[in-house]
């Protein structure tokens, strides 16, 4: 999952739901892949590969705000999640203070940060990776 | 066998075939696929109106691969035949490497093909605006139900959950599972502070059914103030060693924390269960018969098959005082020797599965409650157990009590507040010296923890007399 996969749904997730009658909308996605090797007393105890990715939709309507989440990111889940959030949203107590902040100046290009990104992750093997864990 | 309908949008069975052959060709001799949905939603009221509401969507794919050496596991919050096919790779890659799971190493799995199970039919949350109603209705029936209301806190959780397992044995099965809980807190005051009663219910039933059943606002209500109103009038709770009777139905969850565990297989595998070693040997009194049983529609512990698609099934665990059998998932019943039971459990589809309870419960005895009560001369009744910490290990336990009363020459007198049941499970089981008629299953709210796992779990018991447990109080 590339950076611009993960703008494309989150671009998908916040217009669907202006369609289905939200004011403003907030789509937070998270994806990733990740290898947990737990390794006790020099024996691997455990070994978990995944990849992962998940979506949380904030949109407010008048003085309510309605939240849901979801990690089938396809057009269908994608309409599903906005219809949950806006049904939500409904039951939600208003408040006056409820606002989704705007960002000024975001043109909706985010660079990914080049110095908390270690290269040397990308290329690393299981088996590197379980050296490292065994030390 | 086609895939259930939440997941055709995303693959296809020829997606896990080869998946499965992935795993297999890459030196796999055990591949599984494991497809989980899961639609959650609550909603809840506090302070006189709806505070919370939560949906929330999981949808993924795990895969688990045995080889000669270890077991490997790989998930994907995305699943695709691709992504399918990366996990499949991974998982196997994993196991080559050696890293072990709880089967140990070298573990086969034979036969572990079942017929294929159709889903019930499709799952649906519902209108959120009938939950709402619901709870604005037990509120208000809570709230004129007596004048020391103060507080009343209440919510409504739903989930339909789809599972497809497919292994490299044949196995091809589907599962739907629906699960509806109601909880309520009242807060009453008094002369003595503020008191809180909580009750609740719930199980694998649609909430619609529930809601005007057993379940209905007012009976809920109702309960909840009950419990609250008898702090108020509390005494101080004694301190000492005497016999304990403890209450039916949600009683039984000191039978799941204080020896349940100890069924479980990878705790015997691990020689860490009290009952390891011990099948054919006594280990309860000749009253006790305890059973897990995953096939009783519509409790919270029920499924039709597990998440590694065993068929539900009764299991007879403690018979007369004996100990003849423990709980199972696929690797436990390989690495022993014996049968799966259906208690391989998974919280998601981000863990590989591991042995759990059910629905576990101790069977009904020939006596009744009142007669259980009557021989008890000075002792301590304990109604309502609330939450406990437990060492799953040793079995040592410390329970709250939230419905306990004096027992004086053979009857209930007062009830007190801050009463813990403090012992172990070994010690009760071979302590119980009376078993009521009474049984009951709990009203459906319990849910289990282990290894950061949670799982919806049934208990149940009848009225049971123990001859000796500590009661930790707050009179001296």
């Amino acid at each position: 999952m590339s950076v611009t996969d993960l703008l494309d749904r989150a671009e998908s997730a916040v217009r669907t739901a202006l369609r289905a009658g939200a004011d403003a909308a907030e789509a937070y996605l998270v994806g990733g892949r990740s290898t947990e090797i737990r390794v006790r007393g020099g024996r691997i105890e455990r070994t978990v590969r995944s990849d992962g990715m998940g979506c949380g939709l904030r949109v407010d309507r008048g003085r309510r705000q309605g939240f849901a989440s979801s990690t089938d990111l396809s057009p269908a889940g994608i309409r599903a999640l906005a219809a949950s959030a806006i049904s939500l949203s409904r039951f939600a107590p208003e408040d006056p203070d409820v606002l989704i902040p705007e960002v000024k100046g975001a043109d909706g290009g985010v660079e990914p940060s080049d110095d908390l990104d270690d290269p040397e992750l990308h290329g690393l093997s299981f088996e590197r990776a379980t050296e490292i864990a065994r030390r | 066998m086609s895939l259930p309908a939440p997941f055709r949008s995303l693959l296809d069975e020829a997606a896990l075939e080869a998946a499965l052959r992935t795993a297999r060709g890459t030196g796999a001799h055990f591949a599984e696929v494991f497809l989980e949905r899961r639609d959650q939603r609550s909603i809840g009221r506090r302070e006189g109106r709806v505070e919370t509401t939560t949906a929330s969507t999981i949808c993924g794919a795990g895969v688990r691969a045995l080889s000669g050496a270890g077991t490997g596991y790989a998930w994907t919050s995305s699943p695709s035949a691709s992504s399918l096919a990366d996990a499949a790779r991974a998982a196997s890659r994993i196991a080559a490497a050696g890293s072990p799971g709880e089967g140990g190493d070298g573990v086969r799995i034979a036969g572990a093909s079942a017929a294929g199970t159709e889903p019930a039919g499709p799952g649906s949350l519902g209108d959120l605006q009938s939950r709402a109603d619901y709870l604005e209705e037990l509120d208000s029936l809570a709230r004129a139900g007596d004048a020391r209301v103060s507080e009343v806190s209440c919510s409504v959780g739903e989930e339909v959950r789809t599972i497809h397992v497919a292994n490299s044995e044949g196995r091809r099965t589907t599962d739907e599972q629906i699960l509806s809980i109601v909880r309520a807190a009242v807060y009453v005051r008094g002369a003595g502070g503020t008191q809180r009663g909580q009750y609740g219910g719930g199980g694998r039933e649609a909430f619609a059914p529930l809601s005007k059943g057993r379940l209905a606002p007012g009976a809920v209500a109702g309960e909840a103030l009950r419990r609250a109103l008898l702090g108020l009038d509390a005494r101080e709770a004694p301190t000492g060693e005497m016999p304990v009777l403890i209450g039916n139905g949600w009683g039984g969850v000191l039978l799941h924390e204080a020896i349940g565990h100890g069924f479980e297989a990878d705790f015997v595998q691990r020689g860490t269960s009290i009952f390891a070693g011990k099948l054919g040997e006594r280990v309860a009194s000749p009253l006790c018969t305890v059973v897990d049983d995953s096939g009783i529609a519509g409790l919270r512990g029920s499924y039709r098959v597990d998440d590694e698609g065993t068929p539900a099934r009764r299991t007879c665990l403690i018979e007369k005082g004996i100990l003849t059998g423990y709980l199972h998932d696929l690797l436990s019943a390989a690495a022993l020797g014996m049968e799966p039971t259906g208690n391989g459990r998974r919280h998601s589809f981000r863990t590989p599965p591991i042995p759990r309870q059910s629905n576990l419960f101790m069977e009904a005895g020939d006596r009744e409650p009142e007669e259980l009560l009557g021989s008890v001369r000075r002792g301590f009744y304990a109604k309502g157990l609330g939450g406990g910490q437990v060492d799953i290990v040793s079995g040592r336990f410390v329970f709250e009590v939230t419905e306990g009363y004096l027992i004086e020459e053979g009857r209930a007198t007062a009830p007190v507040r801050g009463a813990n049941l403090i012992g172990s499970g070994r010690e009760v089981l071979m302590r119980i010296e009376g078993v009521g008629s009474d049984f009951s299953f709990d009203p459906g709210t319990g849910t289990c923890g282990k290894d950061g796992q949670s799982q919806p779990v049934g208990v149940g018991q009848p009225t049971v007399l123990v001859s000796a447990m500590t009661i930790g109080g707050t009179r001296l």
